[in-house]
This record gives C-alpha cells, sequence and structure tokens, in this order.
C-alpha cells in the first residue's frame, strides 16, 4: 500500500488548503468551532467522494494509459508541485498540478487523449465563470427571499448563521465528489484500485487534511469572506460550492478556489463593488497555465531521476 | 416554520423588550421626581423620594442589562450582530444612569431653581424625555424589520437639535442673572446634564439605524 503515499499526502494537503472555503467563513467569524466545522467537513467530504466521485476518476483515468510506476510519479509529482508552489506562495490548484502530471506521463508515453484534456481545460476555464453566473442568480434570489421574509434582524442572522453551515457542509460534500479524483484517479488507471476503495481512500485523506492541518487556513483565509458580510458570504459559499457541483457531473476535477473567487467576483458585480483586486485575477489566469507546465516539468524530472542508474 | 430554531433570540428579544420597558418606567419615575422639583424648586422630601424610586428602577434596567449581556456571551446571535447589540445596549444604558445622576446631583449639590427658569426647564426636559420615547421605540424597532429605525432617527435628531437651543438660550440667562457665581455653575452643569439625554437618545437611535443598515441586502 506504500504506492498510495503520495496520493494520500496529496489527499491531505488539499483537504488543509481547501477546507478554508467550505467552513472558513463560519469559523473565522466564530460562528461555529473550528472542530464541529472539520468533523462535518471530513463527514460531507467522504459522502461526496464515495456517492459521486466516481466521474471525475473515470475522466482523469482516461486522460493516460498509467502503470504502477506512472501512477506513483504522477501523484508524486502532483503532491510536489502543490507542495512547493505553497511554500513559495504561488497559487495553486490540485486539479491543475495533478491534470499537468498526468499529462507529463502522457507525453512520454506518446498516448494523451486530446479531447479529454481540452475538455478538462474547458473546465478550468468555466469554473470561475460558473462561480459568477451562480453567486449573481443565488444573490438575486436569496435578496428576494430575504426582503420578503417575515422575520426580525435577530431572527434572520439566525437564519444566515445555520445557512452558512448547511452551505458549509454541502461545499464540503462538493469538493469531495470533485476533487477526490485528483487524489486517487491515477491509481484506479493503473488498476491497483477499485473506484469504490479509491473514492473512499480518497475522500478519507481530504478528511486527515482537514481535521490535522486546516485551523490556521480557515481561521485566516476565511477572514477574506467574513469581510464581505455574513449574507454575502453565504452567497458565496454556496456558489462555489454549486459551481464545483456542476463540473462533478461533467466529470472534470476543478479548483474549488478558483469557484469561490469568481463567487466573490459576481457578489461584486451586483453590489457595484470591486471584491477582487486584479491582482487574484491574474494569478488564476497564470495559476490556469503555470501550474500545469510544473506539474508535467516535475514528472518528467523524476521519471528520468528514478530511472538513472549507477554504472560503476 | 423554523420557530423552534430561535430559542435564544427571542429570549434576547423578550429582555430586550423588557429593558425598554424598564427604562420607560425609569422614564416615568425620573418625570414624575422632575415635576416635584420644579413645584418646590429644591429637593423636597417626596423628590427624595421620588428620586430613590427613580433609582431603584435604573437599578432594575441593569440587572437586565446584565441578563442580556450574559445571554449573549453565551452566543446567543452571530458575532456581529452580537457586537452591535452589546454596543447599542451599552449606550442605551446610558439615559436611565442620566436620570439617577441628575437627580442624585439636585439632592446632593442642593440645586436651587430659579422660578425664572422653570419654565425653559421644563421645555428642556419634555423634549429631552421624547426623545428617550422615541428612542426606546427604536431600539424595539429592531425586533421586528428595523423600518422605522431611519424615521424616528430623523424625528431623534430634529428633538435633539431644538434641545441644544433651548440649552443654550437656558445657559446665557444663567450668566446673565446676577446670582452666586456657584449656583450659575451648579445650574449649568445641571443644564448640560439635561441636555446630554437627548444627546444620548440620538446616538441609540444612530447606531440602531446602522445595524438595519448594516443588515439591508
Amino acid at each position: 500500500m506504500l504506492y498510495l503515499l503520495g496520493g494520500v499526502f496529496l489527499g491531505w494537503s488539499l483537504g488543509a488548503n481547501d477546507a478554508a472555503n467550505l467552513f472558513g467563513s463560519a469559523v473565522s467569524s466564530h460562528m461555529i468551532r473550528f472542530w464541529k466545522a472539520a468533523l462535518l467537513a471530513s463527514l460531507f467530504v467522504i459522502l461526496g467522494a464515495v456517492l459521486e466521485g466516481g466521474h471525475g476518476i473515470e475522466t482523469l483515468q482516461g486522460l493516460s494509459p498509467m502503470d504502477l510506476e506512472m501512477a506513483v510519479l504522477t501523484s508524486v509529482a502532483a503532491a510536489a508541485t502543490v507542495t512547493g508552489m505553497t511554500l513559495l506562495r504561488l497559487p495553486v490548484s490540485t486539479s491543475q498540478a495533478v491534470v499537468g502530471a498526468i499529462v507529463g506521463a502522457g507525453l512520454l508515453q506518446h498516448q494523451l487523449h486530446l479531447q479529454g484534456l481540452v475538455k478538462v481545460a474547458v473546465c478550468w476555464v468555466g469554473t470561475p465563470l460558473a462561480g459568477i453566473l451562480f453567486a449573481v442568480l443565488i444573490y438575486a434570489s436569496l435578496r428576494w427571499a430575504y426582503n420578503r421574509a417575515t422575520y426580525n434582524l435577530f431572527q434572520m442572522d439566525q437564519i444566515v448563521r445555520i445557512g452558512l453551515v448547511i452551505a458549509g457542509c454541502y461545499s464540503a460534500y462538493a469538493l469531495g465528489s470533485n476533487n477526490v479524483a485528483n487524489v486517487t484517479a491515477v491509481f484506479v488507471g493503473a488498476g491497483r484500485l477499485d473506484i469504490f476503495t479509491a473514492t473512499l481512500v480518497g475522500g478519507m485523506s481530504i478528511a486527515l487534511g482537514i481535521t490535522t492541518f486546516s485551523r490556521g487556513v480557515m481561521e485566516t483565509v476565511g477572514k477574506n469572506l467574513v469581510a464581505l458580510d455574513p449574507f454575502c458570504a453565504l452567497v458565496v459559499v454556496l456558489s462555489g460550492a454549486l459551481a464545483v457541483h456542476v463540473y462533478t457531473w461533467v466529470g472534470v476535477p476543478v479548483s474549488s478556489s478558483q469557484a469561490v473567487v469568481g463567487a466573490v467576483l459576481g457578489v461584486g458585480i451586483l453590489k457595484g463593488t470591486q471584491t477582487i483586486r486584479i491582482k487574484t485575477l491574474v494569478s488564476i489566469l497564470l495559476a490556469w497555465f503555470v501550474t500545469p507546465l510544473i506539474g508535467s516539468l516535475f514528472f518528467l524530472l523524476l521519471y528520468f531521476v528514478s530511472h538513472l542508474r549507477y554504472v560503476p | 416554520m423554523f420557530r423552534f430554531l430561535f430559542k435564544k433570540q427571542k429570549e434576547v428579544e423578550n429582555l430586550i423588550g423588557e429593558y425598554t420597558r424598564s427604562v420607560e418606567i425609569a422614564q416615568e419615575m425620573f418625570l414624575q421626581s422632575m415635576e416635584t422639583y420644579f413645584q418646590t424648586g429644591r429637593c423636597s422630601p417626596t423628590f427624595e423620594v421620588l428620586s430613590v424610586e427613580t433609582h431603584k428602577t435604573e437599578s432594575r434596567t441593569d440587572d437586565i442589562l446584565e441578563k442580556i449581556v450574559k445571554l449573549l456571551h453565551e452566543k446567543a446571535l452571530v458575532p456581529d450582530l452580537r457586537g452591535d447589540i452589546l454596543q447599542l445596549l451599552e449606550t442605551a444604558d446610558e439615559i436611565p444612569d442620566q436620570f439617577d445622576r441628575i437627580l442624585a446631583s439636585i439632592c446632593n449639590q442642593k440645586i436651587v431653581l430659579p422660578d425664572s427658569l422653570t419654565l425653559d426647564f421644563k421645555e428642556l426636559l419634555v423634549l429631552s424625555l421624547e426623545a428617550c420615547t422615541l428612542t426606546m421605540e427604536s431600539v424595539r424597532s429592531l425586533l421586528d424589520r428595523g423600518e422605522r429605525a431611519a424615521r424616528l432617527l430623523f424625528r431623534t435628531d430634529q428633538l435633539e437639535s431644538r434641545g441644544d437651543q433651548i440649552e443654550k438660550r437656558i445657559i446665557v440667562r444663567i450668566f446673565e442673572s446676577d446670582w452666586d457665581p456657584l449656583q450659575k455653575i451648579l445650574l449649568r452643569d445641571l443644564t448640560q446634564r439635561m441636555g446630554d439625554i437627548a444627546d444620548s437618545a440620538v446616538q441609540v437611535c444612530r447606531q440602531v439605524n446602522l445595524i438595519v443598515t448594516k443588515r439591508r441586502v
């Protein structure tokens, strides 16, 4: 089972980094305690992974044929990309790192499923756009309902509070269902895991990252969402989750952070305020190209290093 | 639907309602005390009894406030609203405190009110207390959708401006008179303290309005 370590590490780092998009706003504003949020998020990530994670796995394993060696190198290359870019404080998406590594493997074997790759790339570009679209729609409908509700201010605040927790759970479900493919799809492609085991192992790896290492990110990164206001934070979390979930049905793993950035932008458009700095948008644009490229290069480097032989 | 989710919120709402009623009782006691004072122009035994009663009512408002603060710290509301409500109640609590301080200063400092100022003081008192009534209504407006908050702020603001003019007029008259300088200073302080009631009322209404505006979607 040692071959799974790269994937498990990738899942762990994904959970630790992306948990802020799920419960960050609720935890950093003390609406829910970290441990409750972490347990709920873990539960829903595993549920999402097991119930709907199969679609993404089928897409990723179809991008390039894999044997066990390729699968291990792919997952380690993706994990190294994510870790390296995080350490350098560069924007990074696990999905893009994994696809980049798979592309590296495909190039090496001269066997790359281009149609699948185009589908994945289109979905990446579509992720923030879906975030914007859902944010506009959800903001408009929730505002309509909010302004017509007969509840007083205290009750409305409580509704938003409960809404944030429910949205967090849904967001965790969407993350699990969409991103589990990043963690274990290559091992399914290599014939080492069946889809159910892959989704379970992947979901548990992400859950491990959430419970062991997401506290700091939840409490600090989540504050960026809270800065909006509780109502807008609810819209953003919900829209980001819906955007990710839609791509689960399409069968393509996407970046939950980019979906959230799109949603924040959508809320800003409706409110007529600048919610996102140009720098953030540029960094997303760069991440689309740079992350897969680094993932591919890491894979090729690892492949080269692993095939070096000592000749006396 | 969903009413079962709002148990703690309901408790806070009930206590806020109770708090505003208690402030209104203190306001009524304060009015009676001041009317007695205007009749005699000094601290009479009846005035003292009414002052003690006002003080007791003021203490009851403090007790209710403590209950609300405790409940809020038990995380009854969303943190953002919790902070706003705590700040609002802290400002609102200035009003019964001012009633108590005014009555205590009249008794402790033996302030004698000259007949020539009685009408002006009555006018300032009526105006300040009207501002208080609107303020408590404004706080209660939070228990519905807060739609009246802006209108109540506007009216309280108008009362406060008129109060400022009356306060200025009284102070000018005090210092134009040939009364004892110490009495002048005591009367000036009393006038300012009475004017402060409307100032606090406006501050409370502003905060209520801000709370409502912040939550408008």
